[in-house]
C-alpha cells in the first residue's frame, strides 16, 4: 500500500517566465473587487493566480483579501475560490489537497495535477493560523502552497497590531501620544525564516515582493512545481494602513528590499539563495538607510532620531550578526563551528 | 363595546443602577457609542487589563481600551487570537487585577476552552460578546441574538451555571458593565455581557459620573491568601478571588480539584465541586434578578424581548395599549440564570428575538404556566418594527395567533 503515501506527487511543471514580455496574458483575478487604490495585496492575488494558471483552486482565510473580494454579488476570481475561517488556511489547504488526491486515487475524478493555493493575511497566518500552517508544512504527501500576504496589520478590521506589525508603527491599537510615543514595542516575526528552519520536509520557502512582479510570479511557479507543502511570504505595502500616497506602493516595496529590512530569498531543499536586489546587498552593495523607507510612511511619523537609529541598529544586526544574514537569527558560533569541523 | 385600557401603566426596572442613577447626578453628558460606554464602565469598575483581538463589532472596545488603559495605569494587550485573549485575562485576574475581553460570536466560540477553565477555577473576569447575525461570520454589521444558549452553555462538560447580562441602551451598557464586574468579583466567576451590534455601534445620550473613585458601590478586588482556596461543597458568596505568585500556595488546574486546587479523581470531589459551581449561583438567584417590565398589572398579551430588540418592542407595546389592547412588556436583563418568575402570570406571551430558530422562546415556554399561550416572532439581521410587533400582539389578542408577516418566523420545533 506504499503508493498511497509517497512523495512522488505529480505537479504541474510551470517553467519560469523569462522576462515580462513572456508572461501569459490571461487573467484569473479580474475586475469585481473593491480593494483600496494602490493595494499591493490585490496585485499579489492577481500575480499569484496568473502564475499558477487555470487549473488552480484558491482558498482564502478571513482578511481584507477575503472581504474586499467577495462582497455584494461580485468577485474577481475566475478560478474556484473558497473562504476558510480566520486561523485555518493551512488546514483547509491540506484538506482540499487530500480530498483531491483521494478522489483521483479512487478514480472518481480525472487524475491531473491541480494547484491548491491557500492565502492568508499576516493576522490569519502569522498570529492565529500559525499552528495550522506549521502542521501543513509537515504533511509532505499533499501539494499545497500557502501564501502569506503581509500588509503588517489587521487591515480588514481597520488597522490593528498583528504579530507582523513593525516596531513603533501607529495602528488603531497603538496610537502614539505625548505621554508615550512608542506604543508598540515588539519586533516583527521572521515568518519565512521560521517556516524554513522549522520544517525539515518542506521543500520550498520563499519571500517575494510584488514590486518585482516577474520574480514574484516565478517564485510561485517554482513552489507549485516542486510540490509538497510550500510557503511564500509576500510583503505588501498598504496605503491605508501604512499611511502614504497610493502611488508610492511600488516604491515602498522596493525600498523595503533596498534598505535590507525585507530580504528576498528562497530556500529550496535547505539551500538558501538570495535573489534580486537582496543578492546585490549580499554581494556588497550598500544598503539604503532605513529612514528613507520609514519616513515615507505616516505610521512612523512620530519617530524621533532616536527611534530611527534604533530601527537602523536592529536592521544592521540582521545583516551583521545573524548566522545566515537576514534569514536565520541565531548568533554566529564560529568557535563551535570550527570545533565541530575539526573532529 | 370599547375596551378601557389604562395609559399610565407602571414601568418597573429592577436593577442596581436604578438606584445608582438617582444617587450620582454630577458628571458629563455625552453623545457616545455603546462600545465607549462598555469601555468606560469597565474602567470605572476598576478594570486594569484588557487582552483581546479585533473583531467587528467589538473592535472599538479594544481600540478605546488601548487608549484608556495606559492613562489609568492599566495594561492593554493585543493577542494572537481570542483564545489567547481570554486566557491572558484569566491570568491577569489570577495575578490580582480586574480584567476584561471583548469579542463577537466567532471569537466567543473560540473562547469556550478558556471560559471553562476560568469558570472551574472561579476566576472573576468579564467577557463582552457583541452578537452579530450568524451562523459563523454571518453579517458583520447586522444585529443577531444567536448566542442566548451559547452563553449559557459556554463550555463543555456540564455541571455549572453562568451569569449573563444584556443591556439595551448605551447608558445601560455603562452601568451594566460595572454591575458585571461586581458580580464577577462576588460570585468568583466569568460574567458575559451579551450585547449586540446595535447596542455596541449605536451612538446615544450617555451620562458618566465625574469621579470614578467616589462610586461607593464598586466591589473592590480582594485577595484570598488562605485555605480553602476553593470552598467546595458550599455556596458562599463574597469569597475573595485567589491570587497566584504571592506565596499563597494555591494550585490552578483544569481537572476536578481539591480545596487546595490539586487534581483529584474521586466522585465525592466531583460532587463537591459541582455543588459549589452550580449552587453559588442557584442559591443566590434573587440577587441576580435584573429586568424591566411595563404594564404587567392588567396585561393579557405580554411581549418579551431583550437587548436592542427590546427598544422597538417596548414602543410597540405602548402603541398597542394606545389602540386599546391590554399589552404588557418584559425585558429580562439577566438572561442567565433565567428569571422564571417573570413569566408566572397566566397570559399570552409574544417572544420577539433576532434569530429564526427560537432560543429565548424555549425558556419562556418552559417557565410559562400555559405553554399553548407562548408565541414566537423570530426575525434576523434587523430589529422588529413597531408595526410588526403591534400586528403580532393584535393577532394574538384577537385570534390567538400571530398573523403571517414577511421575514417573521413563528414556528418553534
Amino acid at each position: 500500500m506504499a503508493e498511497t503515501t509517497t512523495f512522488t506527487n505529480a505537479t504541474q511543471i510551470l517553467e519560469p517566465f523569462r522576462g515580462v514580455k513572456k508572461v501569459t496574458i490571461e487573467e484569473y483575478f479580474t475586475s469585481g473587487h473593491r480593494t483600496c487604490q494602490g493595494c499591493e495585496s490585490a496585485l499579489v492575488m492577481k500575480l499569484m493566480v496568473k502564475a499558477a494558471g487555470p487549473r488552480t483552486i484558491v482558498l482564502g482565510s478571513t482578511g481584507c483579501m477575503y472581504v474586499a473580494n467577495t462582497t455584494y454579488y461580485t468577485t474577481p476570481w475566475v478560478v474556484p475560490w473558497m473562504h476558510t475561517q480566520l486561523g485555518s488556511s493551512g488546514s483547509a489547504a491540506l484538506g482540499t489537497a487530500a480530498g483531491l488526491k483521494a478522489l483521483m486515487r479512487k478514480g472518481k475524478m480525472k487524475a491531473e495535477p491541480i494547484n491548491v493555493i491557500a492565502f492568508c493575511g499576516d493576522g490569519g497566518g502569522a498570529d492565529m493560523g500559525i499552528g495550522a500552517i506549521s502542521a501543513t508544512l509537515t504533511h509532505k504527501e499533499y501539494n499545497s502552497l500557502i501564501l502569506l500576504y503581509d500588509n503588517e496589520s489587521y487591515a480588514n478590521t481597520d488597522i490593528q497590531i498583528s504579530g507582523m506589525t513593525p516596531f513603533g508603527a501607529h495602528t488603531t491599537f497603538s496610537p502614539p501620544g505625548r505621554a508615550k510615543r512608542i506604543m508598540h514595542t515588539r519586533w516583527k516575526k521572521n515568518m519565512a525564516g521560521m517556516m524554513a528552519a522549522g520544517h525539515p520536509e518542506c521543500r520550498y520557502v520563499a519571500t517575494v515582493c510584488a514590486s518585482y512582479a516577474v520574480e514574484m510570479m516565478n517564485r510561485v511557479r517554482r513552489a507549485l512545481t516542486i510540490g509538497g507543502p510550500t510557503f511564500i511570504h509576500s510583503l505588501d505595502p498598504c496605503p491605508k494602513g501604512w499611511d502614504y500616497d497610493p502611488m508610492l506602493s511600488h516604491e515602498l516595496g522596493e525600498l523595503a528590499i533596498e534598505t535590507g529590512l525585507f530580504p528576498l530569498y528562497e530556500v529550496e531543499d535547505g539551500q538558501v539563495r538570495y535573489y534580486g536586489k537582496t543578492k546585490a546587498i549580499v554581494e556588497g552593495r550598500a544598503r539604503k538607510p532605513v529612514r528613507e523607507y520609514l519616513l515615507k510612511q505616516g505610521r512612523f511619523a512620530h519617530f524621533t532620531e532616536e527611534d530611527l537609529a534604533y530601527f537602523q541598529r536592529k536592521v544592521d544586526a540582521m545583516w551583521q550578526t545573524w548566522e545566515i544574514p537576514a534569514v536565520v537569527p541565531f548568533k554566529r558560533l564560529d568557535a563551535t563551528k570550527s570545533a565541530l569541523g575539526a573532529t | 363595546m370599547a375596551t378601557i385600557v389604562r395609559a399610565d401603566v407602571t414601568r418597573e426596572l429592577v436593577a442596581p443602577w436604578a438606584e445608582w442613577e438617582r444617587r450620582y447626578t454630577q458628571g458629563r453628558r455625552l453623545l457616545e457609542a455603546g462600545t465607549y460606554a462598555l469601555t468606560e464602565g469597565a474602567i470605572a469598575a476598576g478594570c486594569r487589563v484588557f487582552a483581546g483581538y479585533p473583531i467587528t463589532p467589538a473592535t472599538d472596545i479594544a481600540e478605546y481600551m488601548s487608549k484608556r488603559l495606559p492613562e489609568v495605569g492599566g495594561y492593554y494587550m493585543q493577542c494572537e487570537d481570542e483564545l489567547a485573549g481570554m486566557h491572558a485575562c484569566a491570568g491577569a485576574s489570577l495575578g490580582g487585577l480586574k480584567a476584561m475581553t471583548a469579542t463577537s460570536g466567532p471569537g466567543y466560540t473560540l473562547m469556550h476552552d478558556a471560559y471553562g477553565w476560568a469558570l472551574t477555577n472561579e476566576i472573576p473576569l468579564v467577557v463582552v460578546d457583541a452578537m452579530r447575525v450568524g451562523p459563523i461570520s454571518g453579517i458583520t454589521g447586522a444585529p443577531g441574538q444567536g448566542e442566548f444558549y451559547v452563553a449559557r452553555y459556554c463550555t463543555h462538560g456540564g455541571n455549572f451555571e453562568t451569569i449573563v447580562l444584556s443591556p439595551s441602551s448605551v447608558q445601560e451598557a455603562f452601568w451594566l458593565t460595572i454591575d458585571a464586574f461586581n458580580l464577577s468579583e462576588r460570585f468568583r466567576t466569568p460574567v458575559t455581557i451579551l450585547t449586540d451590534q446595535v447596542v455596541s455601534d449605536m451612538w446615544e445620550d450617555l451620562f458618566i459620573p465625574d469621579a470614578y473613585d467616589a462610586l461607593d458601590f464598586i466591589v473592590p478586588r480582594k485577595h484570598n491568601l488562605m485555605m480553602p482556596f476553593f470552598p467546595l461543597g458550599t455556596a458562599d458568596l463574597d469569597v475573595p478571588p485567589n491570587l497566584v505568585g504571592q506565596g499563597t500556595g494555591v494550585c490552578v488546574s483544569a481537572y476536578t480539584h481539591t480545596e487546595e486546587g490539586y487534581d483529584i479523581e474521586e466522585m465525592e470531589a466531583q460532587w463537591a465541586q459541582t455543588y459549589r459551581l452550580v449552587n453559588k449561583i442557584r442559591h443566590h438567584r434573587a440577587e441576580l434578578a435584573r429586568y424591566e417590565t411595563l404594564g404587567l398589572e392588567d396585561a393579557e398579551v405580554v411581549a418579551v424581548a431583550y437587548g436592542a430588540d427590546a427598544r422597538t418592542v417596548k414602543t410597540a407595546v405602548r402603541e398597542a395599549r394606545r389602540r386599546g389592547l391590554r399589552a404588557g412588556f418584559v425585558r429580562p436583563i439577566t438572561l442567565w440564570p433565567f428569571l422564571d418568575e417573570l413569566f408566572a402570570r397566566d397570559c399570552h406571551y409574544v417572544v420577539c428575538e433576532l434569530n429564526y430558530d427560537g432560543q429565548l422562546v424555549r425558556e419562556v415556554t418552559r417557565a410559562a404556566p400555559d405553554k399553548g399561550k407562548v408565541h414566537f416572532m423570530g426575525k434576523s439581521a434587523e430589529l422588529h418594527t413597531v408595526a410588526e410587533v403591534v400586528a403580532g400582539l393584535e393577532g394574538v389578542a384577537r385570534a390567538g395567533r400571530i398573523p403571517e408577516l414577511p421575514y417573521i418566523w413563528t414556528e418553534v420545533r
